[in-house]
């Protein structure tokens, strides 16, 4: 009896070990990162790392000097804007979509579903050039149109929602119809709003990879006042190339507001993204 | 017998119809946003690109004879299956371990959650900075820290796996976010039975968490693996144009980038993407195949 | 749910606020000008603000890096949307003439009387169409010198480098350094394959081989002269920075972090080593010559240095052609240039201001720069699309590979016969 609390108790230290382990990890980049951004090239390069407390102070000047070359406001907006109408273009086709896959029926319904289907398992490079070509053509380069583009319809979207809508009850149509709603009442006020936790699931999931999207903005939106957070990062790196302090300095000025968003939502976030992967 | 069937079919096409206008946008998103440039880079791919997209040439099937031929081509496609072969196997298995252990009633486990995504919300590129920063031969953290002078990301051998950590970094937080969703589905009394009948914790795992477990695995494994083999971020970033380890190490779809746009030659950069488009093709084909046999679906 | 809603909404709406308010301040257009180095930036921007005030239209300079430049431009080009005004580039300029990229500037030099002979005369040749037509108006030009820190050389008790210098001196002194210096980690000497125009090149010339010969439709480099120049820069290779730690870490910041004795660089740098933290100990010399007759003094033909003239142009179908072709003839006239070279942004494209360029950096001597343009200078190396060849010959397949390992002196003339095979598919193709 004693040695298998002995054990538990044994197990438990290991696992908290290998926790902590696996958490240092994941944080020592992050604190390297904000680390260098306060030094300078000379104190970065200096060979002690754990040169925490250099002997001019910290450099908080980095950032100012990044903030003022790159305009740091107007590529949050541009990120913000093409995030936010990715998702609301994602959450409205896909969710009118899964409706009619997923409760109605209708001719052809098989033969479309495969055409989302099969768009999932195509590998996005193909699609680049030419929506690229054709949005140069609709003289949408270096505009946040351009940049949403190809999210403003979703086949994950579709299948997502299609799923979590076969999950609802079977009834609640029924009644509905027999209350005298036609299909587009019952999907507006009754089976829409019972999806909410895919439709936030959706909208998480679509909402990060955008902001994570590189290749897109970088060849969409050239001009350093249309670009996003990602392309812009590129850009810097080429310019500032090997002046590491001022590169971290950008990083972190990159990524604070998305980590920020994630620490106070971070429910909704890790549900959100649990549901997706949960559904399919 | 004549009215009900009228009425049914009226019903129906007024289903139809709705149904119809539901779809509409997303089928026609998808057909003109997806569907028409596939057939268009694939046309392209026949194309040699002039100066500035004007002048194309048709060339048949030129630039696949110069694409299967490329040794840089297929080198890259190996690159990018090495890559794979580390950001797979180890983020599940890494992510998997932490899901277990976070699954079990500890304290503290929402900080760890909250740490273990938090790669996960950053862009790639600003990731790929500090790493190639962590890395650098001569004043990075980690040969500071071990007294080396390892060329993470300049040495031919290595630089693959050194990029490939630091895909399984940022992907860990997903992959357990997911394991986690999936263990919380099994039900309890599965264990309990087990215990009873004297089964110790280990051998609980293998035979009841991981066949249980299995369509959340196999769905990871998927995503993952068409997500590694369609990297370029990583390599983009981390890489300087004169790297020695470039050619070792550069993914397929860096390789495209390189030739779509940066040389501007279009054409011999579609008939790159249908390489690796054909590849991602049959292993899902092998995927679908191998779901059948391994998957446990209750 | 109504929570993040909210917040979004909020946040949309004031970031919809502040566009708004941005964009009701501006004029009724800003010409947009994009060039590739930030070096630069600030002194344009004061000649552009100039012409502005005289002109009443803004002009917004933004900067692309150079690896991104082109690809965009490239972009802009085949989609419609180039900036208005840019730098053009001996690289590529000849294909964007050539596919009428650009505005034809003929008729706004003869209206406005602009006095071509003012400008260094092969970069006029360059702007200027095989049908007479001109394209771009000369920006500047730059010459190559070698920089070298005097607290490294102080250390290890080496002598300074001096204009009589030849290579075989710098890899001497360059030796000691490395030699005393290994200890703490300092180097002699720093240059990765992609810099060519600020420093390989100029070897290769100096032994007696071209890069690109005259009429930009062959290559020498595989030649025995041009073998022998580049084993001299592999002879240095031996006493600098390993090839991986310049490519991780740049030859600049290694510099710039005092870990390196000696560098090459161009004129168009030395703002960033003048802004630099310890620019007190930081000198330029006369770029070191080759003494390839032996007769121990540097005879015509023995000293070259790279020099290249950028040029201002306008895309060719700019809204506003009338306001961009006076833009680029404010930038190009004396009085620009003369700021220019003043602010010490770059030398300028007007010959003989070279001497307010010297003065432009009080208490660091740049006149290094200044008496290259005694040397024989060489117009850098280009062809109709050298990008197809600039490229690979610093990749693996080319000097990536001798840059490996520079106590191999077959490496380098492998490198070398490689590089001319590369070039010369490349300019077939073409």
């Amino acid at each position: 009896m004693e040695s298998a609390i002995a054990r538990a108790r044994l197990s438990k230290t290991v696992i908290y070990i290998i926790l902590i382990l696996f958490s240092f990890i994941m944080i020592v980049p992050f604190a390297w990162m904000i680390l260098t951004a306060l030094k300078t090239n000379q104190e970065a390069i200096s060979v002690d790392p754990f040169y925490i407390f250099p002997a001019n102070g910290w450099h908080w000047d980095n950032f100012g000097k990044v903030w003022e070359s790159y305009n740091f406001l107007v590529l949050y907006k541009n990120t913000l804007l093409m995030i936010l109408f990715r998702v609301i273009c994602a959450c409205l086709t896909a969710t009118m979509a899964g409706y009619a896959f997923g409760r109605l029926r209708f001719p052809g319904k098989n033969l479309m579903f495969a055409l989302v289907l099969v768009q999932m398992m195509i590998p996005s490079q193909i699609f680049i050039i030419p929506q690229y070509l054709m949005v140069s053509k609709l003289g949408l380069l270096n505009t946040v149109t351009g940049l949403v583009f190809p999210g403003l319809v979703t086949a994950f979207g579709t299948y997502l929602l299609k799923t979590g809508y076969q999950g609802l009850p079977k009834d609640l149509e029924e009644a509905a119809a027999i209350d005298g709603c036609n299909i587009g009442q019952r999907f507006l006020r009754i089976m829409m709003p019972l999806t909410r936790s895919s439709m936030v699931s959706l909208g998480i999931f679509t909402a990060l990879f955008a902001f994570k999207d590189l290749m897109w903005p970088m060849i969409v939106c050239t001009r350093a006042d249309t670009t996003t957070l990602a392309a812009g990062l590129a850009k810097m790196q080429g310019q500032y190339g090997n002046d590491y302090p001022t590169m971290m300095a950008s990083a972190v000025l990159a990524l604070v507001p998305m980590i920020v968003i994630y620490v106070i939502f971070q429910k909704q976030f890790v549900e959100g993204i649990a549901t997706s992967g949960g559904k399919l | 017998m004549a009215k009900p069937r009228k009425k049914r079919t009226a019903a129906a096409r007024n289903e139809a119809i709705w149904a119809w206008a539901f779809i509409l946008p997303t089928i026609i998103g998808l057909i003109i946003l997806n569907y028409y440039p596939a057939v268009e880079t694939v046309i392209q791919s026949f194309y040699k690109t002039g100066d500035f997209g004007l002048g194309n040439k048709w060339v048949g099937l030129a630039n696949y004879q110069k694409v299967l031929g490329s040794e840089e081509v297929w080198q890259s496609l190996w690159n990018t299956i090495k890559y794979a072969i580390i950001e797979v196997p180890f983020g599940v298995c890494i992510a998997l371990l932490l899901a277990v252990f976070l699954n079990k009633k500890l304290k503290g486990t929402s900080v760890f959650r909250t740490i273990f995504f938090l790669p996960m919300v950053c862009a790639p590129a600003a990731v790929a900075m500090v790493w190639r920063w962590l890395y650098n031969q001569q004043f990075g953290l980690l040969n500071n820290v071990f007294h080396t002078q390892i060329a993470w990301i300049s040495d031919p051998n290595l630089a693959w796996i050194s990029i490939g950590i630091i895909g399984v970094w940022s992907v860990i937080g997903y992959n357990m976010v997911l394991f986690i969703s999936g263990l919380q589905e099994i039900p309890g009394d599965y264990y309990e039975a087990a215990a009873i009948d004297g089964a110790t914790g280990i051998k609980q795992f293998f035979k009841i968490t991981v066949p249980l477990l299995s369509p959340t695995t196999f769905f990871i494994v998927q995503t993952r693996l068409i997500g590694a083999l369609t990297v370029f971020d990583l390599m983009f970033m981390v890489l300087d144009k004169t790297n020695v380890a470039l050619k070792k190490t550069q993914s397929i779809v860096y390789l495209f980038y390189d030739y779509a746009f940066t040389k501007s030659n279009k054409g011999y950069g579609a008939a790159v993407v249908m390489v690796l488009v054909v590849f991602i093709m049959i292993i899902t084909f092998i995927l679908q195949r191998l779901e059948k046999k391994l998957v446990f679906y209750n | 749910m109504k929570r993040i809603l909210a917040l979004v909404l909020t946040l949309m709406m004031v970031m919809g606020l502040m566009g708004g308010m941005t964009a009701a301040s501006a004029a009724d257009f800003t010409i947009n000008v994009n060039i590739w180095d930030s070096n630069q930036q600030a002194g344009l921007q004061a000649i552009a603000d100039d012409w502005t005030a005289i002109s009443g239209v803004p002009v917004k300079i933004e900067v692309v890096n150079w690896d991104s430049y082109w690809t965009l431009l490239a972009a802009g080009a085949q989609g419609g949307k180039m900036p208005d005004v840019f730098w053009t580039h001996s690289n590529t300029v000849q294909m964007y003439m050539d596919n009428d990229l650009l505005l034809k500037l003929n008729d706004y030099i003869a209206k406005d009387g602009v006095d071509m002979s003012l400008y260094y005369e092969d970069i006029v040749a360059l702007y200027t169409r095989s049908d007479g037509n001109i394209y771009a108006l000369p920006k500047d030009h730059d010459t190559i010198a070698l920089l070298y820190n005097k607290a490294i050389f102080d250390k290890y008790g080496v002598a300074y480098p001096t204009d009589d210098w030849t290579w075989e001196d710098m890899y001497e002194a360059a030796k000691k350094i490395q030699e005393a210096g290994a200890a703490d980690g300092v180097y002699g000497m720093a240059m990765n394959t992609s810099n060519n125009q600020d420093g390989w090149y100029n070897l290769v010339y100096d032994y007696g081989a071209q890069v690109i010969t005259d009429d930009h439709k062959g290559t020498t480099i595989g030649s025995d002269a041009g073998k022998a120049g580049m084993d001299m820069v592999r002879k240095l290779l031996t006493v600098g920075a390993p090839q991986s730690v310049v490519a991780e870490t740049g030859t600049d910041s290694l510099f710039q972090s005092d870990k390196v004795g000696m560098i090459t660089q161009g004129s168009w740098m030395i703002n960033s080593f003048y802004k630099a933290e310890h620019h007190a100990d930081y000198c330029w010399a006369a770029l070191p010559y080759a003494d390839v007759n032996g007769n121990g003094q540097c005879d015509d033909g023995e000293r070259w240095s790279c020099y290249n003239g950028l040029g201002w142009a306008a895309a060719f179908n700019t809204e506003h052609p009338d306001e961009c072709a006076s833009l680029i003839e404010y930038f190009c006239s004396v009085d620009a240039q003369k700021k220019q070279a003043e602010l010490g942004v770059t030398m300028a494209g007007i010959k003989g201001i070279s001497d307010e360029f010297a003065n432009a950096f009080p208490g660091m001597d740049v006149s290094a720069f200044t008496k290259a343009e005694s040397f024989k200078l060489y117009f850098r190396p280009y062809t109709r699309n050298t990008v197809a060849w600039e490229d690979p010959i610093q990749q693996a397949g080319g000097f990536l590979d001798a840059w490996q390992n520079p106590a191999d002196p077959a490496l380098m003339a492998t490198a070398c016969e490689n590089a001319q095979r590369i070039i010369e598919e490349a300019i077939a193709a073409e």
